[in-house]
């Protein structure tokens, strides 16, 4: 039975880089964050707070403005208003930032005319780090495409290769854009049992989904974006009414006629 | 038929009313019945209109490439409408044709060219071929659909469409023009008919060719050496075809092929053959359907074909090959040299961007037929080298970073570290490529000691200085796909507007030095020196503002 997805199969640093905020301390905090796109506002007037060790699943449908706060909070993009900060570091300083944060988008970031293990080597490098790629690879299940092209891999196995690259550095922050999609139930299962190792040891996770299911097993506390608005968020069992499930929840809250009928008592007042 | 079919209108019509959702709209459209009127050619027609329409609008969507390629074939048509053969400015004669020379002349020259031409497009259309089912427009929906037949008729037409459009179409007016500014002797009654005789002919037989060679490789046509070198000795051909037309074309008129161009000269003052030119024509017309048949069933066992094994060798062997190139004795950051060797073994892997190095083999092919050496050829040589180099590794960054660019970005490694990755994957190569050329060809071609050693310095100096100011060029005029694409194919190619900048630049710098080489013989060496000196200045300078600037961008970089 492989292991959970992480890279720690034997990486060396030269100096410590992980800083972690503990003892309550709030690795993820934005106030106002805005983000507009011309006319279209993707993000609007987000404040959110999570803290160490907290998996936070972001909910909302498509188009609701998770994909674009995530790339807000990993510096990817640069928010048009107000502030965020990433283990008390504003996303603005993106080299200080980056150390912090580990980002796997819905589109693993490889190179398909690499192998996995030039991949991992390669992303452990710009950061300074080596890695025992052979190792790393054969613990998360590819052990017998270690040497194989990219362009070769599964989904399945392209999400776990991007997973191993975004913990290769140790991160304070996890960041995943629906890490389950695509994958058969049980990569997903593995991936589930990647964040909840991951968290298990400190490590904050934001990740994003469509599959309530995995929001609910693995989420501390899920937040439901609308029209790039946090319309609620608190643990998904205070989120759900007594006698619905998640699903029916999030259509709740998520439909415009009847989401001003009934408000949770987690929803967030704009 | 169960109760969720839908309902057959006493009309002929079928008419799928969808079932209503509980909530919202249904997602099963209302259709009609059309199954009288899918025929293949119905079907293959609507799959190569849907797949101009996109070609047209993927052109409308980058205006300046389509308006230079337009301009390019709007002057070149031109100045065949206006300087060609009986145009407004040739020179006055009794008749179109009579300004290329005697009636002999003439046919010679039209059967050559025609068969020249036809070769030309074969090789087009075999470039171009449809040899993978992923290339084919939506095949998922377009397949099941619409039938193999169709699917394969409609792919081959659209592509046959474009390139009809650009080459054939401008073909077409060339000889529309000729026939028509050509007064009583200069008419082309049967060009029209000649053109499409031949572009038809050699669409399909470079298909059947491109996809027969495919169904013998077993997917993985040319490896990416032989590719390279099939490159070059391709354009050392044109080159050696070009130098010497006077042999070329009159070689070719003898052949069958020329009788395409007896097809053109007919009703012409030029003695033509009318058998062979309607022994052209028929077996042209009668061609098209055992060709296209051929053609179909190569692509059924192609495109359908089991996708060959990974080859995991091959990775760890370039991946040595990288490392030893970059040895840890240069002087570059750990980080920065991750970067180069995943550059590196990107460009090696796919080396889309090295057919570019074959360009130089049409400097060499000119220069060894005709024995006649530039006296700057040892520094034309290195400019080479560092122009290559430019194009190869450091041109297109943006492109070469495609779906990893986050990855990238998400890295605490700064703009700079990019750049001296770049910088160092090019100059690694590069540097003792030039050295060695130059150092091999000049004292080979008879050049001195003191003009092959100015070759390898301004070789080895415009590489390295020009390598962090190609960096600038390519993120300042990139050429990329959308990162969100599933599918990204890899590195596309330079942009021709960076390309263009490249090589003015790299002409430039190196300007001094070839002015040096021209004034030596009479100012002596110091003007040789002082040439190169100022160019290396110049590279110097250059480099240093376009590390700043590529570093800067790099820095700055945010996705949309």
């Amino acid at each position: 039975m492989p292991e959970p997805v992480v890279a720690d199969g034997g990486f060396t640093r030269p100096a410590p880089v992980a800083r972690r905020m503990t003892d309550g301390g709030e690795v993820v905090e934005t106030a106002g964050l805005r983000k507009e796109y011309g006319d279209t506002v993707a993000v609007a007037s987000l404040d959110l707070s999570i803290p160490a060790g907290e998996v936070y699943g972001l909910l909302g449908p498509n188009g609701a403005g998770k994909t674009t706060t995530m790339r807000l909070l990993t510096t990817l993009v640069e928010p048009t208003a107000g502030t965020a900060r990433i283990c008390g570091t504003p996303v603005t300083n993106r080299r200080a930032v980056a150390s912090e944060v580990g980002f796997l988008p819905e589109e693993p970031p490889l190179y398909d005319e690499l192998t996995g293990r030039e991949q991992l080597e390669y992303a452990a490098g710009i950061r300074g780090l080596s890695v025992d790629a052979e190792t790393a690879l054969t613990r998360a299940g590819l052990g017998d495409a270690v040497d194989r092209r990219i362009e070769a891999y599964s989904t399945g196995m392209a999400k776990r290769l991007g997973l191993l690259q975004a913990t290769v550095h140790d991160p304070a922050l996890l960041v995943l854009d629906e890490p389950t999609n695509g994958l058969d139930p049980r990569a997903a299962r593995r991936v589930r049992e990647t964040v909840q190792t991951v968290a298990a040891r400190g490590t904050t996770v934001l990740l994003s989904t469509h599959v309530l299911p995995v929001a609910e097993a693995v989420s501390d506390r899920v937040g439901v974006f609308v029209d790039g608005r946090l319309r609620a968020e608190g643990p998904p069992t205070e989120l759900r009414d007594h006698r619905e499930d998640l699903e029916d929840a999030f259509l709740r809250l998520t439909d415009d006629r009847t989401a001003t009928d009934r408000r949770p008592v987690a929803e967030v007042d704009d | 038929m169960t109760d969720d079919s839908p309902a057959r209108a006493t009309d002929g019509e079928r008419v799928t009313d969808g079932k209503r959702a509980t909530d919202g709209e249904p997602f099963v459209p209302a259709t009609r019945d059309r199954t009288g009127q899918t025929g293949t050619l119905r079907l293959a027609s609507l799959i190569a209109w849907t797949s101009l329409r996109r070609a047209v609008r993927r052109a409308l969507a980058r205006p300046r490439r389509t308006a230079v390629v337009v301009l390019f074939f709007a002057v070149v048509w031109g100045s065949v409408l206006f300087d060609g053969p009986g145009g407004a400015t040739s020179p006055p004669g009794p008749g179109g044709f009579d300004t290329f020379g005697d009636a002999a002349t003439v046919g010679v020259y039209a059967r050559g060219l025609a068969a020249v031409g036809w070769v030309g497009a074969v090789v087009l259309a075999a470039l171009g071929a449809t040899t993978r089912l992923d290339d084919v427009d939506a095949a998922a929906l377009t397949l099941p659909a619409a039938g193999v037949r169709a699917t394969f008729l409609g792919t081959l037409a659209a592509e046959h469409a474009r390139r009809f459009a650009v080459i054939g179409g401008f073909a077409s007016l060339a000889v529309v023009s000729v026939a028509a500014g050509g007064g009583g002797v200069g008419t082309l009654p049967t060009g029209g008919v000649a053109v499409l005789c031949v572009f038809v002919t050699a669409e399909l037989v470079g298909h059947v060719f491109a996809l027969w060679w495919s169904s013998r490789t077993d997917g993985e046509v040319l490896s990416p050496g032989l590719r390279l070198l099939a490159a070059g000795a391709a354009l050392m051909g044109v080159t050696l075809g070009a130098v010497r037309l006077d042999v070329i074309v009159p070689l070719f008129a003898q052949t069958p092929l020329g009788w395409y161009g007896d097809l053109f000269l007919l009703g012409t003052p030029a003695p033509a053959r009318p058998r062979l030119a309607a022994a052209a024509a028929v077996a042209s017309v009668g061609g098209v359907v055992p060709l296209y048949l051929l053609a179909e069933r190569l692509a059924r066992r192609v495109w359908f074909r089991d996708p060959p094994a990974p080859t995991p060798s091959r990775g760890r062997a370039t991946a040595m090959t990288a490392d030893t190139v970059l040895t840890d004795r240069l002087p570059v950051d750990d980080a920065a040299r991750a970067v180069a060797r995943r550059v590196w073994l990107q460009t090696v892997r796919r080396p889309k961007t090295l057919v570019f190095l074959g360009i130089p083999f049409l400097f060499a092919g000119t220069v060894v037929v005709s024995g006649d050496y530039p006296p700057a050829f040892p520094v034309l040589l290195g400019l080479y080298g560092a122009w290559a180099a430019g194009i190869g590794t450091t041109l297109n960054p943006l492109s070469s970073e495609g779906a990893g660019l986050p990855l990238l970005l998400t890295s605490p490694l700064a703009g700079g570290g990019v750049v001296r990755g770049y910088v160092l994957a090019s100059v690694s190569v590069a540097v003792p490529a030039v050295a060695t050329v130059v150092l091999l060809a000049a004292p080979l071609a008879g050049f001195s000691a003191q003009l092959t050693l100015a070759g390898v310095v301004v070789g080895v100096g415009l590489t390295l200085g020009t390598a962090p100011l190609s960096v600038a060029v390519g993120v300042g005029i990139p050429r990329i796909e959308r990162l969100s694409a599933t599918s990204v194919d890899g590195p596309l190619t330079p942009s021709k507007f960076a390309l263009a900048a490249h090589s003015l630049v790299i002409l430039l710098l190196s300007l001094p030095a070839l002015a040096g080489v021209a004034l030596e013989p009479r100012f002596g060496p110091w003007a040789l020196w002082l040439g190169v000196a100022a160019s290396l200045a110049l590279a110097s300078l250059g480099g240093a503002l376009g590390y700043r600037y590529a570093a800067a961008r790099f820095g700055r970089l945010r996705l949309a």
